[in-house]
């Protein structure tokens, strides 16, 4: 069962470049033993840094409601 | 004995800048150009390159007086009347509509485009709510104003710290000498010696909840936790406003600057809970108090208007500031303005004075009460500054930083007093059992929202004090982190308690009701300017450490004096 997170990482898009984790304004990702990256800590603002930055345009924001606000 | 030992970094600089956002870019830039010999240091919590409110960006500058279209003395009396309500140092006002217009060309050379007609003149539009002369928004395409920032800053010879939160300040005797922290990946602790340090850290966006129970679903910029606030408090530095909280009408869970009837010219509908058609106008006390005390809603409907005004609107929103969440929020909850109503309802409490009052006191130079201590942003308080308040002044500490920067020592660190602090600060990850900083802050903003959010009165602000009391005394010595990240919040954790003693008891101190939605109080509900035209101010009792809170007289122009 996945938790529903406010980044959608497409894991097949995912280069595990680590840029998501460099600039997020909350530090909320890392990187996995898949070298993939993931949510962490479910403490976005949705502020959107990482979609934009993110060169294999791997990340989706989502604001899944009402499970999610 | 802690089994995480942290390991100390000594480093040395000129200038010490904490935060790296749009005011400590600025900051750290204006120094630099100064007196491109010093060692320039920011510290930052994550990354330059997004931190800070402008992360993804903002679409104006609130305060700029373009020569033909508007004047400093404008803004200071807009200001004034519209959001300071008579609580104003003019001085501070004036000085940064004064310098407004010389930062929008700076910014244009950087490369940021504002909006002109086809006469090549400036487009202004009112920042005021109320009818009050000047036009000082300028809109610009500002979405990435923040990746223009932190190249500017890597151009120079700055030294960027990043994913290093900042902890607290160096300081003895009336006097701040530099900082210390830790960085949030490698664990490294952080002992910064500076000559001068700046303040840019911004406001407290962690502070009361939204409507969303979401604790990062806040109006502000939900990275800064007071951190400054609680720093330069405990380093001895006179804050001010603390009563006054931001607190806004927005659209229910999203949560951003949106609508109200601003952003469509075509006439849309205000309706309340009743589906009655009623005025109601954004930043008017009369209807907004109405609302906050009723505890409704306020509904926006389009469904009146032709598709072309209709597309004319989903337009703006969805290339506005925050345009993710907006267009996220849409999507996802499959809201169409065509056949659906938008509802708005008071969201957060917060502090900053971008768009509200809170912060470090400061003068025209951008001083605080201590000596070698400058602070700009959202941090300082120049109420209600917006962006363009960061740029001015952050760029004014940076000079300013360096004149005294000139003149000065370094001083000795007390390694002994900053190896306790260190591991006083790691010892909370190394403890078996404990409470999640997360639950903490929770419990704490849970409360904040209860007990400080207007309306308030004296035995909600008692009660508060009671509960801070006990979360200051049993619960937030028990804290535990499991990795570095956490850390950082638990030390946030206590920064936004000391946030909200600052609120609870300057709040208390204000016996009456000036800024509607931001400090009502239900048992002094009118505004008595007979006995509360003076600030609140507050500082920590170096003998005691104790809170103190006290007033200080207002201070109109000195120009205005003399006539």
């Amino acid at each position: 069962m996945n938790e529903i997170l406010s980044i959608e990482i497409d894991r097949d898009s995912c280069n595990g470049c680590g840029i998501c984790v460099d600039i997020c304004p909350l530090d909320c990702f890392r990187i996995d033993e898949d070298e993939k990256a993931f949510m962490k800590y479910d403490e976005c603002w949705y502020c959107g840094s990482c979609t934009l930055e993110c060169p294999e345009n791997a990340m989706t924001l989502r604001l899944p409601y009402p499970i999610r606000s | 004995m802690p089994v995480t030992k942290p390991e100390i970094e000594t480093i040395k600089t000129d200038i010490l800048v904490i935060g790296g956002g749009s005011a400590g870019c600025l900051a750290a830039i204006a120094a630099s150009d100064a007196a491109p010999d010093l060692d320039i240091t920011i510290l930052e919590k994550t990354n330059i390159r997004r931190s800070g409110t402008l992360a993804t960006g903002m679409d104006a500058l609130n305060v700029v007086a373009v020569p033909g279209i508007s004047t400093p003395e404008e803004y200071v009396k807009g200001t004034d009347l519209d959001h300071l309500r008579g609580i104003i140092e003019e001085d501070l006002h004036y000085v940064l509509a004064e310098k407004s217009f010389a930062m929008l060309k700076k910014l244009e050379r950087w490369g940021v485009e504002f909006e002109k007609d086809d006469t090549g003149q400036y487009v202004g539009i009112p920042t005021f709510y109320g009818p009050y002369p000047g036009n000082f928004t300028i809109p610009m395409a500002g979405l990435d104003l923040k990746l223009i920032l932190s190249r500017q800053v890597a151009r120079r010879r700055i030294t960027v710290l990043n994913h290093t939160i900042t902890t607290s300040l160096l300081s003895d005797h009336n006097s701040v000498y530099g900082a210390c922290g830790f960085n949030i990946r490698n664990g490294k602790f952080i002992v910064c010696s500076a000559k001068a340090v700046i303040m840019a850290a911004g406001g407290c966006g962690r502070f009361g909840m939204p409507s969303s129970g979401y604790m990062y679903g806040t109006f502000d910029f939900p990275g800064n936790a007071g951190d400054g606030y609680s720093m330069a408090y405990r380093a001895g530095a006179q804050l001010r406003n603390f009563e006054y909280v931001q607190h806004f009408v927005e659209v229910k869970k999203l949560n951003v600057p949106l609508g109200k009837g601003y952003d469509s010219e075509s006439e849309t509908k205000m309706l309340n809970e009743r589906g009655e058609e009623i005025e109601y106008r954004d930043g008017w006390d009369e209807d907004e108090v109405n609302l906050l005390l009723n505890g409704e809603s306020v509904y926006e409907r389009f469904s009146h208007l032709s598709e072309e005004e209709i597309k004319k609107i989903e337009e703006i929103w969805f290339n506005s500031e925050r345009q993710h969440s907006i267009i996220s929020f849409f999507r996802e909850r499959k809201i169409d303005i065509r056949k659906d109503d938008i509802e708005y309802s008071f969201e957060d409490i917060s502090l900053c004075s971008g768009h509200g009052s809170s912060g470090i006191k400061v003068d025209i130079e951008t001083a605080t009460s201590l000596k070698g201590l400058y602070a700009a942003g959202d941090v300082a308080c120049v109420p209600v500054q917006y962006l363009s308040g960061a740029f001015v002044y952050g760029e004014i500490a940076g000079q300013s930083a360096v004149k005294y920067a000139e003149n000065c020592d370094a001083r000795e660190i007390d390694h002994e007093s900053i190896q306790k602090q260190a591991e006083k600060i790691f010892d909370q990850l190394d403890r078996s059992d404990g409470i999640k900083p997360k639950d903490f802050e929770l419990g704490l903003r849970n409360m904040i929202t209860e007990y400080l959010a207007p309306p308030r009165n004296a035995e909600k602000l008692e009660t508060a004090l009671k509960w801070i009391k006990k979360f200051r005394n049993e619960d937030v010595e028990n804290l535990k982190a499991e990795d570095l990240h956490e850390l950082g919040k638990a030390v946030e954790a206590r920064f936004i308690l000391d946030c909200a003693e600052m609120t609870a008891r300057s709040a208390l101190k204000r016996k009456e009701t000036r800024w509607g939605k931001s400090d009502f109080r239900s048992d002094f509900p009118e505004r008595d300017d007979e006995n509360w035209l003076k600030f609140v101010d507050l500082k920590m009792d170096q003998k005691t450490g104790e809170m103190t809170i006290f007033t200080s007289p207002i201070k109109r122009r000195k120009v205005k004096e003399q006539k």
